[in-house]
């Protein structure tokens, strides 16, 4: 392997996990997390030589959100699936009910405020970095922040209501 | 809930205890792709070197042999040099964009109301191919499609009929997608200039009713796979999206285990030029009145 190859094979292998995590916040499905965080790195590495290293982490975020956010632009007619599709963990497993509420209601917040919520809540960034990762200015990431909260509220405490009405 | 910061970072980051599947990525399968797309990329850019130079030296031997006996200069009829990069279609207007922002992929919102549901498919599908066979001929012929009311990829009612179209190799496709939009078509259409054609400036007309087109120039994230875009906005909140593409179903091979499926082939051609595209918008919209 070469010495560029075996950088990039480190910082796969030290970052991989995170993007997908990131990715599957993002999109709710692990066969896509898979797929997005597999293409923002075949990006990354077209790009390898010309990103400053100091740098390189804040690039991948910006990949991976964009490829998120043409994904669901896209809408994709066919399924073009370039990885493996990981096993399944059915929701059923994913873990306590409210976490599970949690990611449902979260998959109902629009995908643009979506990505600014994981961005600056699941991956923990500051604002100036979700504006920076995202291209925009900081008021914009503050005004998505506030109306993607909204949109989680609502949608938490529909999914509460609907809960209560089956007598769950 | 969600109050503030803290309590948000707090609900949310539980997400993160979630239990994962392990990864199916391995290193060498990214290596693998990442070598495939620089490589496309420096074909590209040769290409793009080669073409700049033979210009060049086409446009200075017809300068030399169209030179005057009296030291002056005419202009040589062009009938041998390479075809000049088209310009836009009759009646429209290119849209300049900045490439740094177009890379940066901005988000932006338009405010407005959408519809709540997408035209009938047994409207939208058959004004469609009878689009497709009015510009590409009798051969096309619609594959797939299916309508959604509730489709979580859009967020939103999405549908898409897909037609394979006869080509030299094998078959393109011609598809499209239905989604409803807030806001005017002009609004939407500015939103929506960085969606595709690899931060090229694309080109838009409006029609007598409002409607606007926009057309990208064609992606070529695989050059033996390449794709064009045409949007589609009506005033009424209903958006359209015929996607030319190199490939048909026979290049599609399944993934094993899943619905999904890989494109291992492709013509390196569309089955479309952008006149032809922009006709099929037209008649599209004609047809669903």
């Amino acid at each position: 392997m070469r010495g560029r190859d075996q950088e990039f094979a480190e910082f796969f292998s030290a970052r991989f996990e995170g993007a997908r995590r990131i990715a599957y916040a993002m999109c709710g499905s692990w066969p896509d997390a898979e797929e997005i965080a597999q293409s923002a790195f075949v990006k990354l590495y077209a790009r390898w030589t010309k990103i400053r290293i100091e740098t390189v982490d804040a690039y991948l975020r910006t990949v991976l959100t964009r490829v998120f956010l043409d994904t669901k632009r896209r809408g994709r007619a066919r399924e073009q699936v370039m990885a493996d599709l990981p096993d399944t963990i059915a929701p059923a497993d994913a873990g306590p009910g409210e976490r599970l509420a949690l990611r449902t209601a979260l998959l109902a917040v629009p995908p643009g405020q979506r990505a600014v919520l994981v961005l600056r809540y699941v991956a923990d960034l500051s604002v100036d970095q979700v504006a920076e990762t995202l291209g925009c200015s900081t008021g914009t990431v503050k005004s998505q922040t506030a109306r993607g909260l909204a949109s989680l509220r609502a949608a938490y405490h529909k999914g509460e209501v609907s809960l209560e009405m089956r007598g769950a | 809930m969600f109050d503030d910061d803290t309590t948000a970072r707090n609900a949310l980051q539980t997400l993160n205890d979630e239990p994962a599947p392990p990864p199916t990525t391995t290193v060498e399968q990214v290596l693998r792709r990442g070598r495939r797309r620089v490589l496309a990329q420096r074909v590209s850019a040769v290409a793009g070197v080669v073409a700049v130079v033979a210009a060049i030296g086409v446009t200075a031997v017809l300068v030399r042999q169209g030179g005057t006996g009296d030291g002056g200069v005419r202009v040589a009829e062009p009938t041998t040099a390479p075809p000049a990069p088209a310009g836009p279609l009759p009646g429209w207007r290119t849209i300049e964009i900045d490439e740094a922002t177009c890379k940066q992929n901005p988000l932006i919102n338009v405010p407005g109301t959408a519809p709540d549901a997408l035209l009938p498919q047994a409207v939208v599908e058959p004004a469609f191919v009878d689009a497709v066979v009015a510009v590409t001929g009798p051969g096309a012929s619609a594959t797939t499609a299916q309508w959604e009311g509730y489709s979580p990829k859009a967020d939103g009612p999405r549908g898409y009929v897909v037609t394979e179209i006869p080509m030299s190799d094998g078959n393109g496709q011609l598809q499209l997608e239905a989604y409803v939009y807030g806001g005017t078509p002009t609004a939407k259409a500015d939103a929506s200039l960085y969606a595709y054609g690899d931060c090229k400036a694309p080109a838009r007309h409006t029609l007598p009713d409002g409607t606007v087109l926009q057309l990208f120039q064609r992606d070529n994230f695989d050059p033996e796979q390449p794709m064009q875009h045409l949007q589609i906005f009506r005033p009424d909140g209903h958006e359209y999206i015929v996607t030319s593409a190199g490939w048909s179903e026979a290049d599609m091979v399944p993934v094993p285990g899943s619905t999904a499926y890989t494109i291992e082939g492709g013509r390196r051609d569309l089955p479309t030029d952008d006149a032809q595209l922009a006709e099929i918008a037209t008649t599209l919209v004609a047809n669903l009145g």
